[in-house]
């Protein structure tokens, strides 16, 4: 995963959710793993090996409708979803 | 207190067997197995909030503290009662949530403890126009009530800076106040009726009534209770017309205490402003840079005025007249309307995110203490570590006093000298409130990390907080720990 793309996750797993306010009318059921901040931080556990790529990180991963329905409320104007896919594409070919 | 950590990657890697435990399958039977959440990744997301500290610990791979066992999410107060009941049984100690935007470890598992996620209950119940009042679930995202109401004209008028990432029932749990509170008052002004379910599964109703007289009020048990005495499931508001008009008003003062008399003259005189903002210089500094009508008067101070037109000009008028009596110049709202633009974001995610350590600390003290304090909390903070950043700003002000919000940021690339210098930062400012008769705490709360400075605030009253909690909830299962509870 190229820096800038890391730098963002980083950021968003430690950002406060600002996006949160539009999770909940997306209608997937509201768990905090699927908040977009938590799903950041898996990223980045994953990608600083504090866990393992496993099924379950892989499931998580995959459930991002929530995080899609937030994104435009981001006010960094990050497209942390997409970045997802694109980690979960890359750990899942390994 | 002892802040025990955990490293992620053994959390991950070590067995859990909750389908063992005797209260698992009834867990299941009361919510349905989709709402009792176990998988590491779930857990993980409920072992943090937005405590500087803990997320000092997940930055580096660990945990401030535990894992919850499971996370339950009821749907109905019957299930929150149920479920509690059950946990009570089998001394479970459990931790209601909101959407875990506190700031001091109040939602963070010390002890393996089931977390229990409020957010399904999240429906406007009531809306009674005639007397204007709301009633709300406690689950509900606080930036969607607002919204709620505002369809029908309406406003609670509650703007906290966590307003999109937090919910109405963590708003009463923790006594928040939102930013324009010097108008609409703090949360316990505004909230009217509560019902709130104790260990034992039985619920505590405080209808809704415009004020009583009816012995000590059994609300304000529960309101900044931060889930030690019981799971708030519903609150009734009182909520006002959107206001006719808002103006906004950017002053310049020569120095913080200039300003600081100004905010008291005008509270003192009986004006109500809505916002009111006073920075430092430091704080000042960036939002003025390209301001020159700043230069010679750096310290920024934000009000605003809202309501009925003609009220809202004669406030704003009698405001500057008091503001320029002291030499406060009146500039650019720019500032102010950056300052709005971003009022939800926090800035916290920046630094945190570059390997420095942010954290606010924020308390309340009387007019005449609060420059002693600042002064105080400076000097301690920058003598700790000369390269910390210090900033200051007062904010909710009242006729006897006001809310002072400090910041510091600190490096962060040895976590282990960051949590040191963040505890001794914390510890220096916190004594000095408490022995210059501030309160350590205005609107934060106190969860786990204030625990110990809570107790030497309230003293015996702490032992009867002790007492009252015995009595409802004797297995100690709400949320034991926070608030220096057991």
């Amino acid at each position: 995963m190229e820096s800038k793309s890391f730098d963002q996750i980083r950021f968003c797993a430690f950002c406060p959710n600002v996006c949160r306010f539009n999770y909940p009318t997306s209608g997937v059921p509201q768990k905090e793993s699927l908040a977009l901040s938590a799903l950041a931080y898996a990223a980045y556990a994953v990608i600083n090996e504090f866990i393992v790529y496993t099924k379950d990180v892989e499931n998580l991963l995959s459930d991002l409708e929530g995080a899609r329905s937030s994104r435009e409320a981001c006010p960094y104007n990050y497209d942390i979803p997409a970045l997802l896919d694109k980690l979960r594409e890359e750990y899942t070919a390994k | 207190m002892a802040m025990k950590t955990h490293k992620i990657s053994d959390l991950q890697t070590t067995p859990r067997e909750v389908a063992g435990l005797d209260w698992y399958r009834p867990l299941t039977e009361i919510v349905g197995s989709e709402n009792v959440l176990t998988a590491f990744t779930d857990l993980l997301a409920y072992g943090r909030d937005r405590w500087p500290y803990g997320n000092l610990r997940y930055r580096f791979g660990e945990i401030p503290g535990t894992l919850p066992t499971v996370a339950v999410m009821p749907g109905s107060y019957e299930e929150v009662s149920e479920v509690l009941k059950l946990m009570s049984a089998h001394r479970q100690p459990v931790i209601p949530y909101g959407a875990g935007s506190g700031v001091l470890g109040g939602a963070v598992p010390q002890a393996c403890e089931v977390t229990m996620d409020l957010k399904r209950l999240n429906k406007v119940v009531e809306v009674d126009e005639i007397s204007g009042l709301a009633t709300v679930q406690g689950g509900m995202n606080g930036e969607l009530f607002e919204a709620y109401l505002n369809k029908s004209r309406l406003t609670l008028g509650h703007f906290p800076q966590s307003l999109n990432i937090s919910t109405v029932g963590g708003w009463l749990a923790c006594r928040s106040a939102g930013q324009a509170s010097s108008y609409y008052g703090k949360i316990e002004d505004m909230v009217r009726g509560i019902k709130v379910i104790l260990a034992d599964g039985r619920m505590v109703e405080v209808h809704p009534a415009p004020r009583r007289a009816t012995g000590p009020s059994v609300m304000d048990f529960f309101v900044g209770s931060e889930g030690t005495l019981g799971v708030i499931v519903e609150g009734t508001f009182r909520v006002l017309p959107y206001p006719e008009k808002e103006t906004l008003v950017s002053v310049g003062f020569e120095d913080y205490l200039t300003g600081l008399e100004a905010l008291r003259l005008i509270m003192q005189t009986g004006l109500h402003p809505a916002i009111t903002r006073l920075y430092d210089e430091h704080e000042s500094a960036k939002r003025i840079a390209d301001y020159p009508e700043y230069a010679k008067k750096p310290c920024l101070c934000m009000l605003s005025f809202m309501g009925m037109k003609e009220l809202v000009d004669l406030e704003e008028r009698m405001a500057i007249e008091i503001c320029e009596k002291l030499g406060g110049q009146v500039g650019s709202i720019e500032p102010m309307l950056k300052w709005i633009q971003h009022r939800y974001e926090s800035l916290s995610a920046k630094p945190v995110s570059e390997g420095r350590m942010m954290d606010t600390i924020e308390m309340a003290a009387s007019w005449r203490n609060l420059p002693e304090i600042y002064e105080g909390a400076r000097e301690a903070v920058m003598k700790l570590n000369p390269e910390a950043h210090f900033g200051c700003h007062w904010s909710h002000v009242y006729s006897d006093g006001g809310c002072m919000y400090m910041t510091f940021i600190i490096p962060a690339a040895d976590k282990e000298k960051a949590a040191s210098d963040h505890r001794a930062i914390w510890n220096a400012v916190q004594q000095l409130c408490l022995k210059e008769g501030g309160t350590i705490s205005h609107h934060h709360g106190v969860g786990l990390f204030r625990s110990k400075w809570l107790m030497k605030e309230l003293g015996l009253g702490h032992d009867l907080l002790q007492a009252f909690k015995n009595v409802i909830d004797p297995n100690h299962i709400m949320n034991p720990t926070k608030l220096g509870l057991r």
